[in-house]
């Protein structure tokens, strides 16, 4: 399968009046055609930033300091505006955390998932309603409803209209940032469900954004796992899961309760991220990882190859505990 | 770190864990360098009227007499120089002297006006929200009928029906506002009313106005205080506006807007007469609205960026 | 929705008629007896005894009023005490002119404030921004009477292109003659706009649908214009429609300056008058007109946010 999406050393900063945040360091990353990559860290670990990367989304005062995003052989970053809007919601398309606050709230349904439709298909206001009624009925909602206004929707119709918005250009690239984690258990289920069927239905290459790990095991082909704004582990379902080569990849699947195991207690990792405003020597988890050495905390880490397609940032060759896949 | 703010609250909730809110609404404040600056002004202008009122009552109102109120009309209208540095009046009277005293009469009423209009609305808004029910519809009510008539034909209708003296003006600039007021410590009450620690001090015995004064009061007082800092430059403007009209500050008090209204006929041939007490009355609101406008922002933790 | 605009409208009649009530009982105390200034200094005991039995001054306090409302709500507001003319058709000359004048004030200050708060919010820290909020407060801070004496001497009495007074007859000179006193009406609620248009912008801009609007790759004009404005005409509607009486309250200081033949001068006039039948009239006008800009504000919140038609519709 061919890269479809290719990032390259992104470094991402915000600058604010007394510090600079350290967003992204140098993160490398390739999404191939129709696979579903899903990207996994702890809250501020940067996934979102990442995210809102690719969309060119990133605002005052956060900045895009170096490295490239390639998308179709064209380097995202180096493009006009109005070239990124026409790959925006075309091309590339986002769904946002939170579905109460990611509609407009004064604007109907119908009119803002037309209007993804009237800005890149050449068609009329109608013919665009027309198409975005399908969609809604796509996703599970009775099309006449389209005049209604969000505040008029469950939390879960809500994101299926986001997911409605973002699939109605026909995107090759999907970009979902914790599209459940808002909604309850049995409607992150049926969301899930859904955005299992389209993906499958349209073939879009889908980055997911989680923290839950159950969740990348029923929902992706590869995985990365994000920490202090890098990519610390990178492989497939297996590699992570089976063959773990990162002490943080370890606490992570440590600290999902499993049902079939007999386990007294959970072990969350201790300790916090790194202040991200301050600049450090080595690997980032070092302060945190029961099996860092002197080693750990030297030097710039580099990727090293486990297997084929897996990759760790951690120096150590130790046995790491892996975890069950668990659909 | 999926935004900027997050980083800045946690960075914060770690400084700040410790202190009461109003040690973080100051810590905010401080930041916040045109709100120092204004607060500043106000410390200067409130040293003004104090030191005014001071002199007056050490030299028995000797200065007062001979410079600000006595005429020389030798002097009529003359340009700033050495010995009147911001020139005379029409009358020849010393203009620095007169802006000098006029600021602790437009600062008094400006202040007096709103904190009568505060307690009182403010007592009104807090039994309107506590009590609830008929109470609750009376008061508001009635404070409706107020916000129907517009504040400044309102203030004129109850001056020119009392009279001019300044407990007059006080009322005429006071009464209108009270239903502002009244209206925001009921807001506020009725936020604090339903919480939690309030239902848990009422299981507890505590007695109405234990729980209004000592608890629900505290609360209310942060957008209140900022209503008031951001009415007084209303009301000093007010007063001016009354004054324009003939029936605010009589003469041959010095009150800005009154010394702005004789100006008016000099104004052309003689611009430093309204321009040095315009600039007064133009600084002092301004430092009141800028002191406002920064209190919001600290208290306010939606406004935190 | 129909019902709660009936709801809303059936509302400010009583608080129409407290506000009568209000300003009658304040101006009830004012000095001065009416039959003598209605008769003049040489009137005798007699003839104003008489006048004042004429008029119903001895009757008990509710009674006149009794009597003033029944009578306002046949469009009589009385008669001056000065000419003898119908008070309401005194009121109604002006009227149109107030309106006018108003009209202008908010219009003018409407266009200038929103696109000033809009850019401002956008170029947040710009320089652009930093002296786009210095310059609000100072025309928040400058008083009415005095910048339109500033503009009179700038516009009218050196550079002569505007007159300095007065209303003109045929429609060129009546433009004219409004621009300065639009301009400073407007001024200070032009300020106010601005700012409160810049901090609604900025609350809005923060907003998680801002970033689904841009993602879907249409234009920052239709972004701005089109998802941004919708929501944050919420608050600024606000502002404006709460703050249309201080807007009467300072075209009472515009309309004297510039001797504008409106409503607001002729309260001012009116109350050196002595005129209390016509200081009355003129403040129920006012307060009549204020509760029905309010009601208009509070019906266009039913178009803006849809949230609220669903609210009562429930």
């Amino acid at each position: 399968m061919e890269d479809i999406l290719n990032i390259n050393d992104l470094v991402v900063r915000y600058h604010t009046e007394t510090d600079t945040v350290n967003a992204l360091n140098n993160i490398s990353l390739t999404l191939k055609e129709g696979e579903t990559l899903g990207l996994v860290g702890e809250t501020g670990a940067g996934k979102t930033t990442l995210a809102k990367s690719i969309m060119q989304l990133i605002a005052f005062p956060g900045k895009i300091e170096s490295g490239s995003i390639e998308y179709d052989g064209r380097n995202l970053l180096e493009l006009p505006i109005e070239e990124i809007q026409k790959i925006r919601g075309n091309d590339i398309s986002m769904i946002f955390q939170d579905p109460m606050s990611s509609l407009n709230p004064v604007i109907t349904v119908g009119d803002q998932i037309a209007e993804v439709i009237e800005t890149h298909d050449k068609c009329t206001h109608q013919e665009a309603l027309e198409k975005a009624k399908k969609m809604l009925e796509m996703v599970g909602i009775a099309p006449e409803r389209y005049k209604d206004y969000p505040h008029q929707f469950s939390g879960g119709m809500k994101q299926r209209v986001v997911i409605s918005i973002a699939l109605a250009c026909n995107p090759k690239i999907l970009i979902a940032d914790e599209p459940t984690t808002a909604l309850d258990v049995t409607i992150q289920a049926q969301v899930l469900e859904m955005m299992r069927d389209l993906r499958q239905k349209y073939n879009t290459a889908t980055i997911l954004i989680t923290h839950d790990l159950g969740i990348v095991a029923q929902m992706c082909d590869r995985v990365a796992i994000i920490y202090a704004g890098e990519i610390i582990e990178t492989g497939n379902l297996q590699d992570i899961y089976k063959h773990t080569a990162h002490p943080y990849t370890e606490g992570l699947l440590g600290s999902i309760p499993q049902i079939n195991k007999d386990v007294k207690r959970l072990t969350p990792i201790e300790g916090l991220m790194p202040d991200p405003t301050k600049t450090y020597e080595g690997c980032a988890f070092a302060e945190r990882c029961k099996y860092a050495t002197d080693a750990c905390r030297s030097g710039e880490l580099e990727f090293r190859c486990v297997s084929e397609g897996h990759y760790t940032k951690c120096i150590l060759d130790a046995p790491f505990k892996g975890g069950e896949i668990n659909e | 770190m999926s935004s900027k703010g997050k980083i800045n609250t946690e960075v914060n909730t770690d400084e700040v864990k410790s202190l009461s809110l109003f040690q973080q609404s100051w810590i905010q404040f401080k930041r916040n360098r045109m709100a120092v600056v204004g607060l500043i002004v106000i410390g200067i202008l409130i040293l003004i009227s104090l030191g005014t009122i001071i002199i007056d009552i050490v030299t028995k109102n000797a200065i007062y007499d001979q410079y600000v109120v006595a005429q020389n009309l030798t002097q009529r209208l003359a340009k700033p120089s050495a010995e009147h540095i911001f020139g005379c009046d029409e009358l020849g009277r010393d203009l620095f002297f007169r802006v000098l005293w006029g600021t602790r009469l437009s600062l008094f009423i400006g202040l007096a006006a709103i904190i009568i209009a505060t307690v009182a609305g403010g007592i009104l808004g807090l039994i309107a929200g506590y009590y609830g029910g008929v109470v609750d519809t009376a008061i508001m009510r009635v404070m409706d009928v107020l916000l129907a008539i517009p504040y400044m034909l309102l203030a004129m209708a109850i001056v020119s029906a009392l009279g001019t003296s300044t407990r007059n003006l006080l009322i005429a600039l006071s009464v209108p506002n009270i239903a502002k007021y009244a209206r925001i410590a009921r807001a506020a009450v009725l936020t604090e009313k339903d919480k939690e620690y309030v239902e848990a001090m009422r299981a507890n015995g505590a007695g109405d106005l234990l729980i209004l004064f000592k608890y629900i009061l505290p609360n209310a007082f942060a957008p209140i205080l900022v209503q008031v800092t951001l009415g007084i430059g209303d009301s000093i403007l007010a007063v001016a506006g009354l004054s324009f009209l003939g029936i605010g500050v009589q003469p041959p008090s010095a009150e800005w807007g009154a010394i702005l209204t004789t100006a008016r006929t000099y104004m052309r041939d003689a611009m430093h007469v309204s321009v040095f007490p315009g600039a007064a009355l133009i600084i002092t609101v301004m430092v009141f609205n800028l002191f406002g406008d920064g209190l919001r922002d600290a208290m306010d933790p939606k406004l935190k960026r | 929705m129909r019902k709660y605009i009936i709801k809303r409208l059936l509302w400010t009649i009583p608080v129409l008629i407290g506000a009568t009530f209000l300003v009658f009982a304040i101006l009830d105390n004012a000095p001065g007896d009416p039959a003598k200034i209605i008769l003049g200094n040489g009137a005798t005991a007699e003839a104003i005894a008489l006048k004042r039995a004429e008029l119903g001054l001895d009757d008990p306090f509710l009674i006149r009023y009794g009597r003033f409302l029944l009578n306002m709500l046949k469009g009589d507001l009385g008669t001056s005490y000065r000419n003898g003319e119908a008070v309401t058709s005194l009121i109604l000359g002006r009227l149109g002119n107030t309106v006018m004048l108003a009209a202008s004030g908010m219009i003018f200050a409407i266009i200038v404030g929103i696109p000033v708060g809009v850019i401002s919010a956008i170029k947040q820290y710009s320089l652009l921004d930093k002296a786009t909020m210095v310059l609000t407060l100072f025309f928040m801070a400058v008083p009415t009477f005095w910048l339109a004496l500033i503009l009179v001497i700038i516009f009218a009495l050196n550079l002569r292109l505007l007159p300095a007074t007065g209303m003109g007859h045929n429609f060129p000179d009546l433009v004219k003659s409004l621009i300065l006193p639009t301009v400073t009406l407007g001024f200070g609620y032009a300020a106010l706009i601005a700012r409160t248009t810049r901090s609604s912008v900025l609350e809005v801009m923060r907003q998680d649908y801002i970033d689904t609007a841009r993602s879907k790759g249409i234009t920052d004009k239709k972004v701005i214009w089109k998802h941004m404005m919708k929501n944050a005409l919420i608050p600024i509607v606000t502002v404006i429609g709460l703050n249309f009486g201080t807007l009467l309250g300072g075209s009472v200081l515009t309309e004297t300056v510039f001797s504008w033949p409106g409503v607001g001068r002729f309260v001012v006039e009116s109350i050196s008058n002595k005129d209390i039948p016509c200081v009355l009239g003129s403040i129920v006008m006012l307060s009549i007109l204020f509760t029905l800009v309010n009601l208009l504000v509070d019906i266009l919140y039913v178009y803006i946010d849809p949230r609220i038609k669903s609210g009562f519709a429930k």
